[in-house]
């Protein structure tokens, strides 16, 4: 609902209550006339009050709430079709019954006038008293049920605003860097709340669930429903030695038992071995898990042949151990999940991408994989592919074993200046090189600070966490970054969904002389002291994820 | 006439005897501001004003159910519309004649 809209102003007016009593303006300027409607409205039911000009109508109508307004048509001043319409500058709902006599309006120009206004009915003066009451009492009710209805989807609106942030906060963090997994998830509800969910929950030794599934429907049923089963699984978890096949098959009965759903739910559940490189998952009617490996440069699928069928379809469905499966996997194994909504993206023409396109995607990411970023560049490329019409709720998931990592350090923080100290001081600490060490500190400084800084002045923008890793790529020292919050624009003067790309030239910094002085007043010396220290930087954001890439020691092409 | 006015406004209004009184004063207290207003006017200047009057007469004739003056209200209207002043002070002579009569009523 508009917030300015006179059912707000009403519903939230302190001292307005929507009694039984009919609050009644009546305006006309013959004395005798609202004599009549007084006569009409005597006794309960009724409060009225009465003007004979326009002018003193107006100024009761903005003091006191009146649930509809009778006018006279023809009056010396302001007549009641300027007075209706200084009345619908403000309040375009409130009920209006002109009472005038249509002796005259044989074209029915005067009716027609009348009626232009969906919210103004007519009646004849000489209407008597059950009419007029009958006429009033119908026009206000339907006037209050339409009330009520705003006041009700208002609510519904907010309980849905109410329930996405819960489900956000429910959800696992968007990054996760531990000892054991690089995980990243984009997540877009359809409509606030979602019936999407994943979790990685650890269950030791290096083991983990991975769970991801979609749940019918979008609304709040849908949301409650996700966080029961959220509850369900980190409780079930507590029994180590449980079989995937075996939880499923457990959360189907208590999907359909103890939730008595309605909706049902397809979804895919793993349980990955880090250690031994093993992960063994059933799919419950979901989209496969996709096995991506940079090492190999393929692309596969889970065996789609496998699996049952949807949770929430029948308390006695099997879930048995022969449709799980078990496979080991490459130690720099990209593993993505998506939900149905990501290839029911549509284009202009209501086309979906076909599947294997998506595969092709993940796989020209492969030259150059990034864990972080992988959901984000899928649904940004997507986008460029033309399928950016959602009719669902869309997740991706990506995730990689943490030892596949080998030489890169790096790390998940909460956007606090306390936690840019940590890390600058431990990234600073990979190299024994003095100068080297004293570069990598100042920029993870002025890259964090900024980000920290300019995200905290307003609290849309602010990034919740930040994703720094430091390692050495194609024999160049590399500082990378990603955030989410807002765009942090490298050149300090435009914002733009491109990827920027900012090699500074020794003498010029590779900017004409007014935007270098731009840049600078926009970065202060921040820019100034990165520019010194690396040799080349990049910038691009995708879908709300803002990677930003220093090399320290590029090699130039006279080199 | 009263007794026209006082039918109409017990039906359409339900009131009591007692009642009708103070809305047939109400009445005639609005058909002398009519008749004063159609003296001020004149016969053969403002015809739009003659209507405007006119309208508001039609207002409270119709309210009070005085259709012997809605008739006459109208007869001048039409007068009005067509600016036939002959017509227009055929007119106002029957409702001045009418206003007497009601005021002979009380």
């Amino acid at each position: 609902m508009n917030m300015d809209s006179p059912f707000r102003l009403f519903l939230f007016t302190p001292g307005v209550v929507m009694s039984d009593v009919i609050k009644v303006l009546a305006v006309d300027d013959v004395e005798a006339n609202l004599m009549i409607i007084r006569g009409c409205l005597k006794g309960d039911g009724f409060e009225l009050v009465t003007c004979t000009n326009a002018v003193d109508a107006l100024q009761k109508f903005k003091e006191q709430y009146f649930d509809i307004l009778l006018l006279d048509v023809i009056m010396p001043g302001i007549d009641g079709f300027e007075l209706r319409k200084l009345i619908r500058a403000t309040d375009p709902d409130r009920p209006i019954i002109f009472l005038t006599s249509m002796v005259e309006d044989k074209n029915m120009t005067m009716l027609n006038q009348i009626t232009w206004d969906a919210n103004t009915y007519y009646l004849n003066k000489a209407v008597g008293k059950k009419t007029l009451i009958q006429k009033i009492t119908e026009v206000v009710t339907t006037y209050r049920q339409k009330l009520m209805e705003h006041k009700y989807s208002d609510q519904m609106e907010e309980e849905r605003v109410l329930a996405g942030d819960l489900q956000k906060v429910l959800l696992p963090n968007w990054c996760i860097c531990n000892d054991d997994v690089l995980f990243s998830s984009i997540y877009v509800p359809y409509m606030h709340v979602s019936g999407d969910l994943y979790e990685m929950i650890p269950f030791g030794d290096s083991k983990y669930l991975f769970f991801i599934g979609d749940i019918s429907g979008h609304g709040l049923s849908a949301a409650l429903y996700m966080a029961a089963v959220q509850s369900w699984l980190k409780m079930t978890l507590r029994d180590n030695d449980i079989k995937i096949h075996e939880l499923m098959s457990r959360l189907n009965k208590f999907f359909c038992e103890d939730l008595q759903s309605k909706n049902y739910m397809t979804a895919l559940a793993a349980i990955i071995d880090f250690k031994n490189n093993h992960i063994s998952l059933h799919s419950a009617g979901h989209p496969g898990l996709i096995f991506a490996s940079p090492g190999k440069k393929t692309v596969r699928l889970s065996d789609t042949k496998k699996g049952s069928t949807p949770l929430g379809w029948m308390a006695d469905a099997v879930f048995p151990e022969t449709e799980n499966y078990d496979c080991d996997f490459d130690d720099d194994t990209i593993f993505v999940a998506i939900t149905d909504g990501v290839l029911d993206m549509t284009n202009e023409d209501g086309q979906t991408m076909p599947e294997e396109d998506l595969y092709e995607l993940i796989q020209c990411q492969l030259d150059n994989p990034n864990v972080v970023a992988l959901p984000y560049r899928i649904k940004g490329i997507m986008a460029k592919m033309g399928y950016d019409k959602a009719p669902d709720d869309f997740t991706i998931v990506a995730f990689q074993k943490r030892s596949a990592r080998k030489g890169i350090l790096e790390r998940v923080i909460p956007a606090k200046l306390s936690e840019v100290d940590k890390v600058a001081q431990e990234f600073s600490a990979i190299t024994d090189d003095l100068r080297q060490s004293t570069g990598i500190d100042l920029c993870v400084r002025e890259y964090l600070n900024n980000i920290v800084v300019h995200g905290s002045h307003d609290k849309k923008k602010a990034p919740d966490l930040i994703y720094v890793g430091i390692g050495m790529e194609n024999g160049d020292l590399v500082l990378q970054g990603a955030e989410r919050g807002g765009k942090w624009d490298i050149t300090g003067t435009r914002e733009t969904n491109d990827p920027q790309l900012f090699t500074p030239d020794p003498e010029s910094g590779g900017k004409k002389p007014e935007e270098e002085e731009n840049l600078f007043a926009t970065s202060g010396r921040g820019i100034q002291i990165i520019k010194a220290l690396t040799q080349y930087v990049s910038y691009e954001t995708n879908c709300g994820l803002n990677e930003t890439k220093f090399v320290f020691n590029k090699r130039t092409p006279e080199s | 006439m009263k007794s026209d006015i006082a039918a109409h406004l017990k039906e359409m209004l339900e009131l009591e005897d007692a009642e009708i009184q103070e809305f047939y004063d109400a009445f005639i207290t609005e058909f002398n501001k009519s008749c004063t207003e159609l003296q001020e006017n004149g016969v053969d200047s403002d015809f739009q004003k003659l209507r405007i009057i006119t309208h508001t007469m039609f207002g409270y004739c119709e309210n009070m159910g005085a259709m012997d003056i809605f008739a006459l209200a109208k007869e001048l209207n039409t007068a009005a519309k067509a600016a036939d002043v002959p017509a227009c002070q055929e007119a106002i002579r029957k409702i001045f004649k009418m206003h007497e009569a009601y005021l002979a009523e009380g």
